[in-house]
């Protein structure tokens, strides 16, 4: 190898280098972080039971990408952060396989729960009243279908009847919830109690 | 494979080696590059990361005082002195009698004012009416042949003689003792005369828009013919009476002789300079305490909102509606020794309105935007699902309640949603349950309407 050589092999290491350096400069901006709040309301367990259309267990399998309450006429990934922001924010939907049914029916093994919750390349919305619900967990859920004001993107999914307090993470047995922690199966019997009971044939 | 060949195929392998030594990043590079296609994100193995324990402590203690004191006072020690002073006269009723003099010869003419019986005359302009009064004596010598007399009224304006009138009498065997009466005439001036009945009363003469000075001279003139003796008067009486006319003749503004001038001039300016300069401190953000966090404030003390009143619900009327949502704001306003002030401007952009949130469990929802680490804007939406009260009043042995089983309370939700735009964050902890900022409200609960000490060291740290 000759000194030419050398010198080519420097310069383009060296090029390389530089190349590689930089690149970190081209990676995405963080999101805008919006964090809502909100008052709930205080109910008892016997009110969850009540609101609820739906109470079950299930498993969340996987989370769709977050949208805005105006979707259907502009693509999440166009609206702006202000227009986000005046909307309310994003909302995610979650597939969760129910694996059991307390109250209720479904018509698909698999449902789509809301959480107004969500993140986009452009913002991320919090909110700590909302559950953000993990792949793989398990939950109860008391769920009403949703008429609010998202319901017109996507519908046909089901929503917490009190945020964040209607939805339990079922770990160890236990179940918990932002206000409330049972042992799960104490808690199942419960809501099997408080139920009308329907005859068997 | 020639000489010429070998250093061509050198540098080809040079290359390809250099390729080779940043080839482990090439799949980066273009992963940046809007040429290639995105590659999805390798979605996280969840991991439970609640525990039934919270284990997270609040250390942070709010350190912020209050050190500047503005001390200045403001000291003037001028003084005015006027040296001169002023006078002023005016003149009543826009006449001045500025003399009444009289020459009879050695009998005395008093003056009297406003005196005699009142003429029966009015209309816009003043009256000035004045007549001579005598009571005639009969001379036991006097000839009775010998009947004339004689008054001579002499009118001025200040020095100038305008007039002289002279009045005679007959004074005839008939004429009874006592009082007579002189008659004078003025045609071609504007002194009217008017003739009264006869009362024995003297002269009356009226002078018509008065706007000067007048000096009215009387003299009694006993002429006696062919040396007769001459009847004499006593008693003679001048009259004056001025009677102000509704209009016509204006009332003169007293005009001040003398005008006041101040010799002495204020030279002292005072001048206010602050010892100490009051500088507002800068807002915190993202603290927490006992029972409170935080996250961005706004870069401002004073934030202004509104509260859109269309609709309000069914049951309560908009004054109370408005009423409730400007005292939750206040509440937070009212924190000390925080600079931190809600001020309610008609259209401002922040607002407080009735809107279903977009999840429609919630009884309120609010959002403060940051921006560049500082709040920018905000709303609050009451979801008007729900039934709402502005009923204060707690009920007897509960004074976190008003009773309600079927409302909630709007300022107690509010108080809660507007500790939000301060960017405090719900609290969910069963030892701060009294707390502003505790996530949920139930049914008639009053008991975040009054800020727990909690709630006040979190604006006095955000907002110092």
């Amino acid at each position: 190898m000759n000194r030419r050589t050398l010198i080519a092999i420097f310069v383009i290491t060296g090029l390389a280098l530089i190349f590689y350096v930089l690149m970190p400069k081209q990676n995405k901006a963080e999101p805008i972080t919006f964090t809502a709040s909100a008052s709930l309301r205080e109910l008892t367990i016997d009110e969850k039971i009540s609101e609820a259309q739906i109470i079950a267990i299930g498993e969340v399998k996987s989370t769709l990408p977050s949208k805005w309450k105006f979707h259907n006429k502009k693509d999440t990934k166009n609206a702006t952060p202000q227009e986000i922001f005046e909307a309310e924010g994003l909302f995610t939907d979650y597939l969760i396989s129910i694996n059991q049914i307390l109250k209720g029916t479904v018509d698909e093994p698999i449902i789509r729960v809301r959480s107004f919750i969500g993140e986009t390349d452009q913002i991320r919305w919090k909110d700590s009243s909302q559950v953000s619900y993990n792949k793989g967990s398990t939950y109860l859920l008391f769920l009403t279908q949703d008429t609010g004001p998202t319901a017109i993107v996507d519908p046909g999914y089901y929503r917490s009847v009190n945020a964040n307090t209607a939805v339990y993470e079922i770990v160890d047995g236990k179940a918990i919830s932002e206000d409330d922690e049972w042992a799960l199966d104490e808690l199942i019997s419960y809501i099997e109690n408080a139920l009308p009971r329907t005859p068997t044939p | 494979m020639n000489q010429k060949t070998k250093p061509i195929i050198k540098i080809l392998g040079l290359l390809l080696t250099a390729l080779l030594l940043f080839s482990f990043n090439i799949s980066n590079v273009f992963s940046a590059s809007i040429l290639a296609p995105k590659t999805p994100t390798p979605t996280r193995t969840p991991t439970p990361t609640r525990t039934l324990t919270p284990t997270n402590t609040f250390t942070s203690t709010p350190t912020n005082t209050f050190t500047n004191t503005p001390t200045d006072t403001v000291t003037n020690t001028s003084t005015w002195t006027p040296t001169s002073t002023a006078t002023a006269t005016a003149t009543i009723n826009g006449l001045t009698v500025t003399g009444l003099s009289q020459s009879n010869g050695g009998d005395g003419i008093l003056l009297g004012v406003n005196g005699g019986s009142s003429p029966s005359i009015g209309g816009a302009e003043t009256d000035i009416y004045a007549w001579y009064h005598f009571d005639l004596q009969t001379d036991p010598n006097w000839n009775p042949g010998q009947k004339y007399t004689y008054l001579n009224l002499t009118v001025k304006n200040n020095t100038s003689t305008i007039k002289t009138i002279y009045a005679s009498w007959e004074l005839t065997s008939s004429l009874p003792v006592g009082k007579q009466q002189g008659f004078v005439q003025f045609p071609n001036y504007p002194i009217v005369w008017y003739d009264l009945p006869y009362t024995g009363n003297g002269v009356q003469i009226t002078i018509i828009n008065p706007g000067q000075s007048w000096t009215f001279t009387t003299k009694i003139d006993a002429k006696a013919d062919a040396g007769r003796n001459v009847p004499y008067t006593n008693d003679h009486r001048l009259h004056l009476a001025v009677y102000p006319g509704s209009s016509g003749v204006s009332t003169p503004t007293p005009t001040p002789t003398a005008t006041f001038t101040p010799t002495s001039t204020s030279t002292n300016t005072p001048t206010f300079t602050p010892t100490n300069t009051f500088i507002p401190a800068t807002p915190h953000n993202n603290g927490s305490g006992t029972c409170w966090s935080s996250q961005e404030s706004w870069d401002a003390y004073m934030v202004y909102y509104d509260i859109l009143t269309s609709p309000i619900p069914g049951n309560i009327t908009e004054a109370d509606w408005v009423a409730s949502i400007e005292a939750a704001a206040q509440t937070w306003t009212n924190v000390t020794p925080s600079n931190f002030t809600f001020v309610r401007q008609i259209g401002a952009s922040n607002t407080v309105r009735l809107e279903v949130p977009n999840d429609e469990s919630k009884l309120a929802a609010s959002a403060p935007a940051p921006s560049s680490g500082f709040i920018t804007s905000g709303y609050t939406k009451i979801n008007p699902n729900y039934l709402w009260d502005v009923n204060n009043t707690p009920i007897p042995g509960n004074p976190g309640n008003n009773g309600s089983t079927i409302t909630y309370n709007i300022q107690n939700v509010v108080t809660h949603e507007l500790g939000h735009w301060l960017y405090l964050n719900d609290i969910n902890d069963s030892n701060c349950r009294d707390v502003t900022m505790d996530y949920s409200s139930g049914h008639g609960e009053l008991i975040k309407i009054d800020l727990d000490i909690a709630d006040e060291n979190a604006v006095n740290w955000q907002y110092p």
